[in-house]
């Protein structure tokens, strides 16, 4: 159970979270909302690269805000970013590999994990990826070791709906083989209202709704803030 | 596992082979063709090979400008010196580690407090140091073979050098010492390139943010690559004292730790042909120039006898060519030949790399080891300028058969080379110079030609639609 | 003790021409010290061997740099404006390396004299004599920090140039004239660096090495004002100095003055590096 209390996060005068208060389950959970509203920096938050103002976050009791970002990776609070991470220099194994030296894993983990996400031939450098072959690295890459929370920015952003479809069943695997906390940030409702069980929504950095995916989404406040927005495009 | 031994196999072991193969070949080839003077520079030329990687290292894997290498050089050889005095009955090589260990150390902890700041920083600390380095040098001096802490000889005694090992007497003996030394020290930053730091390095070069989220400590990753680098560089320093057993302050000055920098990225920073490069125009190039300047008096007269200094002005201008225009240097357009070569057209570096490793790499040692030296620097620039024309003539005539152009190429290199052979080194070099700057002035304007007609042609295309 | 503070009220001029381009700009200009050099050397040689009097020299020393520091940052800087600060700032050392090269080759690196008519004003106060290029140095840095501070807090110009350093593509969609004010900031710390190279060349030292690592004090200097306080730069300078002419009457201890600068620059650095930050942007 991943516990958020009061996070605020100031970015001088401007507030990118203001007073946000929410508890994750295990499960897959969305975190949904406009551009701009705070997905990203609650992410942050959760993984340590922006340190709120006030709030705390916990996880089963265990004070997360103690440690740093790299300890946070280690100890099995993975994320991935909005732009994918993998590196370019390096070939789909050396990417995978260098996860799971980093994080406590051995190279046989490293293949059967490939194998998890559905990657093959290793050897071939990462421009030469196609998107959702990366995307799926970069899934692939956040698994190693002994996850136990998985923060997800966007993780279909920029793919055809067809290959979109197919991250959520994958999604929901990992989710359940290593029996994770998933937070699902998207702002494609179709997406996250088919992998998730309960969703947040913020707007300007609070929190208007929280609930399962049928109350959520009748929510008036919601459809004012967000799914007008989310129409006009 | 099986993985990850596929992977070394196919690219690091092929590069690791011929790089060790062709510099095998070079280590064999030069003691045959040069005097004991060229020999003398060559070996201190290959000694700042090892820096200049270091260098290299850490400006190309992690965006890490570490402006004192020179000065921890300094530090590793005033180490290496005292400690030879004292620790006489232990082997030099032990003594080298030693001193590199020490270098590490101190190379850490002037790092460590920048790093966690920025870059910038680091750069200006070290900067700082090496500037500090250059005082502590100039007034205590390197130690010689006396006692106190500084060994420096009383008033009435003379100073001893320590003495060299019995391998290192001859001239050629100290060659093979060096190479055999730097080549474990770049095996040694070729095992962490290849590694698990590498891949670690990779990562952070890649993105910070990136490399935290999959548990690497970037700090810790960068004083990593930090220490090994001062590590090599504080062998080499402590090589560089061994042929005469003492030091002197002024090959340390901050100054220098700059010029090396420039000097490695004009070279390629990326690559070990790079720092060969930059090796070579460090310590070489100056007296190579002094050389041929002497022997044109008009040249020397214009540009009195200072002129050595004007290399700078070069290395300035170069640095910033690098920075902006090629960021791999010379041996990245280099490389960049040979790969466009063999994409661009199969014949006749095909069937694989080695023909292309072996007309660059094996053909001119061999040639400056088996023929006449004059004879083989034409050979040499030959193949050199064939290869440098085949790209550009290619693009001039894009209808001709690959075949034809790279025969052309071929042609026109052995050419020059024999016009050399036959009128001397000066009008092969301006015939060179003139066939490779005419080309690529053609062909830039080609280029901008063919570019104006996409332009007329798409702006064309918008009228018919309009 | 007044020379130091005179010596430190010269490395906090030059620390807050450098702060003033990095914050305008964003580059740390490692030519600060060289470019000046090699303008006082030409200055000098117009003086000495063309006859022109000290003063036309000096001012020509000046226009030079301006001159100098402009192209540099008209013509090279913004080919690498996109790039990261170090970056930047490794570009400013291949201008560094030229101009120390051309001034090592027309003048060798002797020491020269350089007398500026300020020297021979001198004036006893409670028995210690002070030249009044002491005083100028140390006024000088007064009013030039005060000025540079209203300019970037007040003016629109200043406005502008901290809006360039914190983002140079957005501020020239504001409709910013990027190029017109980086070369504005350019020449004002060209002028800094022309003046106390003259100043700094009459005090202490005149040769083209040593005025080139000049800007090893005034980098210190910057450091302590974290690149950022004009203040916090002055203050850093005057303090070097003072620590350089503390230590030049212990004997044991003289020769190592000048690290005065680096021993603060790693005490500061360290001080500042007790909290990692984490840059978010992932590096292009
Ligand atoms: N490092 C930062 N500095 C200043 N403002 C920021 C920073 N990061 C995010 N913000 C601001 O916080 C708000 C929320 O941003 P973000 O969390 O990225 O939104 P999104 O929901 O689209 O992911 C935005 O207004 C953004 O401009
Ligand atoms: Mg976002």
């Amino acid at each position: 159970m991943l516990n958020c209390k009061d996070v605020v996060v100031k970015f001088g005068g401007v507030r990118g979270l203001d007073g946000v208060s929410l508890t994750f389950e295990r499960g897959i959970s969305g975190l949904v909302g406009p551009n701009g509203a705070g997905k990203t920096t609650m992410l942050n938050v959760l993984s340590g690269f922006v340190s709120p103002s006030s709030g705390r976050v916990e996880f089963d009791g265990l004070d997360l805000l103690s440690m740093n970002p790299t300890g946070r990776a280690r100890w099995g609070l993975r994320r991935t970013f909005q732009q994918e991470q993998s590196v370019d220099s390096l070939t789909v194994w050396e990417n995978l590999l260098v996860a799971a030296e980093n994080l406590g894993s051995r190279p046989a983990d490293a293949r059967q994990i490939a194998d998890l996400v559905g990657l093959t031939e290793l050897d071939r450098p990462v421009p030469l990826l196609s998107m959702l072959e990366r995307r799926l690295l970069e899934l692939g890459r956040t698994i190693m070791g002994r996850p136990r929370i998985l923060l997800l920015d966007e993780p279909v952003a920029g793919l055809p709906e067809a290959e979109s479809l197919m991250f959520a069943p994958l999604i929901e695997r990992i989710c359940e083989e290593f029996s994770l906390t998933v937070v699902l940030v998207d702002h494609d409702m179709d997406f996250v209202t088919r992998a998730c069980s309960n969703i947040a929504v913020l707007d300007f950095g609070r929190l208007i709704a929280y609930g399962d995916c049928v109350s959520v989404l009748s929510d008036p406040a919601v459809e004012a803030a967000y799914l007008g927005v989310s129409n006009e495009s | 596992m099986k993985g990850l031994k596929v992977m070394w196999e196919s690219r690091a072991k092929s590069g690791l082979t011929i790089g060790l193969l062709a510099g095998g070949l070079w280590a064999l080839a030069i003691p045959m063709a040069v005097d004991d003077y060229w020999l003398r520079l060559l070996t201190t030329s290959v000694i700042y090979v090892v820096v200049a990687a270091g260098v290299g290292l850490l400006f190309s894997r992690l965006g890490i400008v570490s402006l004192n290498q020179i000065a921890l050089m300094g530090v590793g050889g005033w180490i290496f010196l005292r400690l030879s005095y004292w620790l006489d009955a232990v082997p030099s090589m032990l003594i080298m580690c030693l001193a590199g260990l020490a270098t590490m150390g101190i190379g850490v902890l002037i790092g460590l407090p920048s790093l966690r700041l920025s870059g910038l920083s680091l750069a200006v600390v070290t900067l700082m140091f090496a500037a500090f380095a250059e005082i502590v040098f100039t007034s205590i001096g390197f130690p010689t073979g006396n006692n106190g802490w500084r060994g420096e000889p009383a008033p009435g005694e003379t100073s001893v050098p320590i003495p060299s090992p019995a391998f290192a007497e001859s001239n050629t003996g100290l060659w093979f010492y060096v190479v055999i030394t730097t080549t474990v020290m770049l095996l040694l930053l070729w095992v962490f390139l290849t590694g698990r730091w590498g891949r670690a390095w990779a990562a952070i070069k890649q993105s910070e943010p990136g490399a935290v989220s999959i548990g690497i400590h970037v700090t810790s990753s960068k004083v990593t690559a930090l220490a090994v680098v001062s590590f090599t560089t504080g062998v080499s320093g402590a090589l560089l004292a061994v042929p005469t057993g003492s030091l002197v302050s002024q090959s340390f000055s901050a100054i220098s730790s700059v010029i090396l920098f420039a000097v490695v990225l004009i070279g390629g920073a990326f690559s070990l042909v790079g720092a060969v490069l930059a090796g070579l125009l460090f310590v070489a190039l100056p007296p190579a120039l002094e050389a041929l300047v002497a022997r044109i008096p008009v040249v020397l007269e214009l540009l009195g006898p200072t002129f050595t200094n004007l290399i700078y002005v070069a290395f300035g201008i170069g640095l910033i060519q690098s920075l902006i225009a090629s960021p791999r240097g010379i041996a990245g357009d280099l490389a960049g030949v040979g790969v466009r070569l063999r994409r661009a057209q199969r014949w006749p570096l095909d069937p694989s790399d080695a023909v292309f490793a072996f007309i660059v790499l094996v053909v001119p040692p061999l040639s400056l080891a088996l023929l006449d030296l004059s004879l083989a620097v034409y050979v040499v620039a030959a193949i050199w300028i064939s290869l440098w024309l085949v790209h550009p003539l290619r693009t001039l005539w894009p209808s001709r058969s690959p075949r034809g152009i790279a025969l052309i190429g071929i042609a026109v290199g052995l050419l020059i080379g024999a016009l050399g052979f036959l009128a001397g080194p000066w009008v092969c070099l301006l015939a060179a110079l003139l066939v490779v700057v005419s080309v690529n002035f053609l062909r830039k304007r080609l280029a901008r030609r063919l570019v104006k007609m996409d332009e007329e042609l798409a702006s064309e295309g918008i009228h018919a639609q309009l | 003790m007044i020379a130091g503070l005179a010596l430190g009220a010269l490395y906090a001029l030059s620390g807050v021409g450098l702060v003033l381009l990095y914050r305008a700009t964003g580059v740390l200009n490692l030519a600060y010290g060289a470019v000046g050099a090699l303008c006082a050397l030409v200055g000098w040689e117009l003086n000495q061997s063309r006859g022109l009097p000290l003063e036309l020299g000096i001012l020509i020393t000046i226009l030079l740099t301006v001159t100098a520091n402009v192209l540099y940052g008209v013509l090279v800087a913004p080919l690498m404006a996109h790039r990261s600060a170090v970056v930047q700032a490794t570009g400013t050392l291949g201008l560094a390396l030229a101009c120390l090269g051309i001034a090592n080759w027309y003048w060798t690196d002797k020491a020269r004299a350089l007398r500026l008519p300020t020297d021979a004003l001198r004036f006893e106060v409670l028995g210690v004599v002070i030249s009044s290029t002491q005083v100028l140095a140390v006024l000088l840095v007064l009013v030039v920090a005060a000025v540079a501070t209203w300019l970037l807090r007040v003016t629109r110009w200043g406005t502008n140039m901290r809006a360039l350093a914190a983002d140079r593509e957005l501020t020239s969609l504001l409709g910013v004239s990027v190029r017109k004010i980086e070369a504005l900031a350019w020449g004002l710390s060209g002028i800094l660096a022309g003046v106390s190279a003259v100043l700094l060349a009459s005090l202490t030292l005149f040769s083209a090495g040593w005025l080139t690592f000049l800007v090893i004090p005034a980098l210190a200097a910057a450091l302590v004002g974290r690149l950022r306080s004009l203040w916090g730069t002055v203050a850093g300078g005057i303090t070097i100095g003072l620590a350089e002419s503390l230590l030049a009457p212990v004997s044991a201890l003289a020769q190592f003055r000048s690290v005065a600068p680096f021993v603060i620059a790693i005490a500061v650095t360290v001080w500042h590096a007790r909290k990692r930050t984490y840059e978010m942007r992932p590096s292009a």
